[in-house]
This record gives structure tokens, sequence and C-alpha cells, in this order.
């Protein structure tokens, strides 16, 4: 069977876990959970923040590496930008906080790439960094009440029915797509996460290629930071919450594998949705918030056991087409 | 070439850092505490443990504890865990009792995270002939501390249950939005509404759910509820910042002044949002009295002076009618 097959059937076997999550929730609650409203607010409203934190996440998991540093780069350039964009300066606040995303994905990249830091502890210790320094601006002041027209770019609509922090976050998938399936660029991502010597001895740019994928991701975190300014009409360091593990685990949960070289955006998204829906649904019934905790963690494990099994069966099918 | 690279990404990483403590410039860190040396005499060292140094009641706290100190000429410092997850909390919160024990303090003014899992550290303080004092949230075992400061969140629950029940006339259907799970704070304030609650027969709680004290997590949680609970009369929050999250989520719902809203703390974004009418009432707990009173606690305990059993902190209900002045009166 070609790979490119069975990718395809693993996505689809993700719809499918989502798909199950949807219907059993639609079972018990067919009310609250079924209607137009409830829908459109986990898709167009809830998830957008945490697949665009996860896309970065996933662009650092398929090279082999991992982004733990994402919400804490986040945290700050949002508090850095607050003000600016508060005041009406637009044009400072978008560069202050793409600057500050530019800037610690610079330095990830370059303790990663150049300095040769695990990536992991690279951004471990940057995480602390920058919310370290988030605290220090923010020295419990918390930047309240942003204009209409400013939280307009996550509630209002150039498309009627689609809030714009969801064609946001369309476009941005649209970008990454592209450059992870169509380009160069992409090749060699896809190709360090399987096999970083082979593809640094075939003389590919793979130091460039990583710097690029923690750039990206300081530019995800600044502007998803912007974005939760419009949704929360405030800087508020508690928006880094469980961030973090989220995207992780939406990485995960959407069948991007842990080593790397496999994936794409497209499973992040349906992975975001299936950590969504399930806070979401539990909401809803009422269960205890602690239990989703352990149900995302549990839904993790499913994910990944589940994929064993499906390897399993498609080599077994594999093994029989070839006799 | 390696090296010169190497060398420029440590250049690299200088200037981020230089660039960034910049930015903190304006701000003179809450959790500055005095340097020790002038008032620094035998027996007027006192260290003042808070629960984290980011959140602006905390903030309050530590002003008001340092004024004291200042004041009574007395060498106040405070100390709080870096990191503000509720469980790590606990762990350098006991680092931070053990230091206050090497370095030989007078006397510790506790403000613990968790009731339980500060006792231990609190024993080796009382084991070290230290006297503490608690302040705001009690300590599991009593017996360890001189006295306790602070207001009894069980009664500010109450309270500002009670003046959302009055404002909703007596009756409708009520969610709570908990605090981070086995916070004793938030443990306080439900009983305290939940007390409230049996005096009001015709209002009843459908649901009671936590976002965990974060403002973020309060607008998806009420964001979720709001679908299954569409007519839901009020919110009880079990602190500000809960009570902004849901206010958003009540307002991209379209609901702002149908659905009435109640926080606790009274901090500056709960008190323009209260002017905004987005949220109902909130109640103020006055943490800079608080922390100024656990100074005088502590000091009343190493001058030798009666130690009152409880140095009450009031609470203040803030609603729309005393929003400007509830601070001065």
């Amino acid at each position: 069977m070609s790979v490119k097959k069975k990718n395809q059937i693993d996505l689809l076997s993700r719809f499918l876990i989502l798909a199950v999550v949807c219907v059993g929730f639609a079972l018990l609650r067919p009310e609250a959970f079924l209607s137009v409203d409830n829908i459109t607010q986990v898709v167009f409203q809830q998830t957008p923040f945490t697949i665009l934190m996860a896309f970065g996440m996933s662009l650092a998991i398929i090279s082999g590496g991992i982004d733990i540093s994402m919400s804490s780069t986040m945290v700050l350039s949002s508090y850095l930008s607050a003000s600016y964009f508060q005041q009406g300066n637009y044009f400072m606040g978008l560069v202050v906080a793409f600057g500050v995303g530019l800037g610690f994905g610079l330095f990830n990249g370059v303790l990663i790439s150049k300095v040769k830091i695990e990536p992991f502890i690279a951004t471990f210790s940057v995480d602390f960094m920058a919310l370290g320094l988030a605290y220090v601006v923010c020295n419990g002041e918390y930047v309240y009440g942003f204009s209409d027209g400013f939280r307009s770019i996550v509630n209002g609509y150039l498309i009627p029915g689609i809030p714009n922090v969801a064609l946001v976050t369309f476009l941005v998938f649209a970008v990454l797509y592209f450059l992870t399936r169509r380009t160069i660029y992409g090749r060699t991502l896809y190709s360090l996460g399987h096999n970083k010597k082979a593809t640094k001895l075939s003389g590919m740019h793979s130091d460039g290629v990583i710097l690029g994928v923690y750039v990206t991701n300081g530019l995800l975190a600044a502007l998803t930071g912007i974005l939760y300014l419009a949704r929360l009409n405030a800087a508020d360091p508690s928006i880094r919450g469980t961030l973090t593990n989220d995207s992780i685990a939406s990485a995960l949960i959407g069948g991007i594998a842990f080593c790397g070289g496999t994936g794409s955006v497209v499973n992040t998204v349906i992975g975001s949705m299936i950590i969504m829906f399930i806070r979401n649904g539990m909401n809803i019934m009422g269960v205890s918030t602690n239990w989703q905790q352990a149900v995302v963690g549990f839904v993790i494990l499913f994910a990944i056991v589940y994929e064993r099994v499906l390897n399993n069966l498609m080599a077994k099918y594999a093994g029989k087409g070839n006799k | 070439m390696k090296k010169s690279k190497r060398i420029a990404a440590l250049l690299m990483a200088a200037a981020m850092t230089a660039t960034f403590a910049g930015c903190g410039n304006g701000s003179d860190g809450g959790n500055a505490a005095g340097d020790g040396g002038e008032n620094a005499e035998g027996g007027k060292n006192i260290t003042v443990i808070l629960k984290n140094s980011t959140a602006p009641f905390f903030i309050s706290m530590a002003e008001g504890a340092q004024a004291a100190g200042e004041e009574l000429g007395y060498n106040v410092e405070v100390k709080t865990p870096v990191d503000t997850a509720e469980g790590s909390g606990n762990e350098q919160q006991n680092q931070l009792c053990d230091e206050a024990i090497v370095n030989g303090v007078d006397c510790v003014v506790l403000c613990p995270v968790d009731t339980e899992a500060i006792v231990p550290a609190a024993q080796r303080i009382v084991d070290a002939d230290i006297p503490v004092v608690a302040l705001n949230t009690r300590l599991g075992d009593e017996s360890l501390c001189e006295t306790f400061v602070g207001l009894e969140n069980v009664q500010q629950g109450y309270e500002t249950a009670k003046a959302l029940f009055e404002k909703m006339g007596g009756k409708g259907t009520l969610i709570i939005i908990e605090g981070s799970t086995g916070a004793q704070t938030s443990l306080d304030r439900i009983e305290g509404c939940k007390k409230a609650l049996e005096e009001y027969p015709d209002i009843e709680l459908v649901a009671s759910q936590s976002a965990n004290y974060s403002r973020a997590e309060a607008l998806n949680v009420a964001q979720n509820l709001l679908q299954s609970y569409p007519d839901v009369d009020a919110f009880f929050c079990c602190n500000d910042e809960m009570a902004l999250g849901t206010a958003e989520a009540v307002d991209a719902a379209g609901k702002t002044g149908e659905i009435m809203i109640s926080g606790q703390d009274a901090n500056d974004d709960a008190v323009s949002a209260l002017k905004e009418g987005k949220i109902t009432l909130t109640s103020w707990g006055d943490p800079y009295m608080q922390g100024y009173e656990g100074v005088v606690a502590a000091v009343d305990v190493l001058e030798g002076n009666e130690v009152k059993e409880f140095y009450e902190v009031s609470t203040k209900v803030v609603d729309e009618t005393n929003v400007d002045s509830f601070k001065d009166e």
C-alpha cells in the first residue's frame, strides 16, 4: 500500500474519532449540543485559538522537535502590544507583537539549529524567560477594555456567517498547507523528521528549515496573542492556561507521530476540534471540569493505540494483497 | 566560522534580554522586598509569604504589608512562589518557609496556597521557635499559628451571593463558576454561596463548574454552559477574573444586562466592567488592609502586646451605587 494511501486512511480514521465524539454528545444532550449556535461557537470561536497554537506545535513535531515556548511568547507579545492596540495605534501594536514573536522565534531557531541545543530544552528555557518577562512587564496591571473596532478582528464578519477569527485561521491553514505539502521547504521539513542525519548529508538546507519552523511558531504565537486580546477584551497572563498541553494533545490526537516526519496540518485541525468538542460537550453535560483533563489524557492514549492497531491492520492487508 | 556563529547567537540572546529588561522599567516590581539593612535590628525581621506576585490582589497585599513594616519600623520581606500553578505553588511555599528558618527571621506571616499542604512547613517554622501568623487563608492545623488575619471567605461568599440574590428578586436560576479545584478560597466562597441559597428557596442552582480562576477558561466554560442553560438568570463567580471572562461570554451571546454576574475581589478591571454594566456586583476584601494587618499582628506577637484571636478585615459588596467610593468609605 502506498504511503499516500496509508496517510489518507489514517486521516479518515481521525475524522471518525471526531464523528464518534460528536455523535456521542449529540445522543446524550441533543437539544443543547446539536444546535447550530453551539457547533458554530465551538468551531468558529473557541477552536481557532487552539488550532493556531497547535499548528506551530505540529510543525515543530513534524521536523523532529517540539516547541514548549509558544504560549509564553504569546502572553509576552500580547502584553507588550496591548496598550498600543488599546490606544488605536494598530501599526505599532502589530510591529511590537510580531517583533516579539519573531525575536523569540529566531532565538529558539538559532539555539536549536546553530547552538545545537535539544529543541525541548531550548524552548523549555525560553518558555520560562518569556513568561517571566511577561510577569515583570505586567506587574499585576492587566490591560482591559478595547475598542469595538479592534475587537471586530475576532467578532466581526467579513464573510457573513464566518467570524473573522475563523477566516484568519483558515488563511493560516491554507498558507501552512501549501508550504508543507507543495514546496521544497516542506519536503525538507518532513525529511528532517524522518532522518535528520541523512537530510543534512544530502545537502538540504536543514538549518534554515529548522530556523523557519521556530520563526513561524513565534509569529503564530504573536498572532494568537492579538486575537486573544480581542476575544477576551483584556491582556491577561491566564490565557496561557493549558495551551501548551492542548497543542501537544491536538497534534497527538490528530495523528501526528511524535517521532516526526508524518502527519499534516489537517491532522492538527481535527485533533484540536476533538479536544474542544470534548470540553464543550462535557460542560454542556455538567460534568466537572476536572474530568475533562482526565478524558483528554485518555483520548491521547486511545489515539496512539488506535494508530498502532490501524497500522497493523493495514500491514496485514498489504501483506495479503501481495500474495 | 562555527565559533563566530555561536558568538553571534549569544550576542543576540543578550540583546534580547536587554531589550525586554528595558520594557519592564516602567514597573517597580510588586514583590520587591525591603532590602534589609536599614531596619534590620535584632527581633525586627518579618517575612511575609504570599500566594503569588502576579495577581493584582496579592500585589496590593504585599504593598499593605510593606507599608505597615515601614510605619512600625520593621523590616518586612515579601516572598512568593514564582510558579503560580496551584500545585507547584505549594512546593515553593514550603521552600520559602525553610528559607525563612535558615535566615533566622523573627516572625513569618503565611498566606498558604493550600490549607493542608503548608502544615508540615508551618510545623518546621514553629519547631524553630519562630511564631507564625496566618494571613488570608487559614492553616489546616490552627494550633500552629498565633492568630489569623483576614476575612472569612465563607462570609464573603455568603454576603456576595445574598446581594446577588436580592438583585435577582429572590428567584431564578443560578450557575456557579468555581475557582481552582481544591483551592481553599474557592471551597469557602462556594460554601458561603450555598449557605445563602438555603435562604432563597426560589433560586435554583442548575450547574457548578470550575474555570480555574482564569478569565480565558471562564469565557469558554460560560459559553458552553450558556448552550445548556440559555435562560439562566445569574452567574456567581468565585473571583473577578472569571466574572470578567463570563461577562465576555454573556456579551458574545448578546445578553449583557439580561444575565447578572457577580465576581469577588473588586479588582480594577472588574470595577471598570461594573461601570460599563457588564458585571452586576463584586465584593472587596481589601487586600491592602489584609497585608497591613498581617504585619500589625506579627508586630503584636513580637512585642508581646495583646494578640487578638482574629484580626478581621471587613468585606464590602460593591455594586453600581458605591463603585466610585467603596475604597474611601
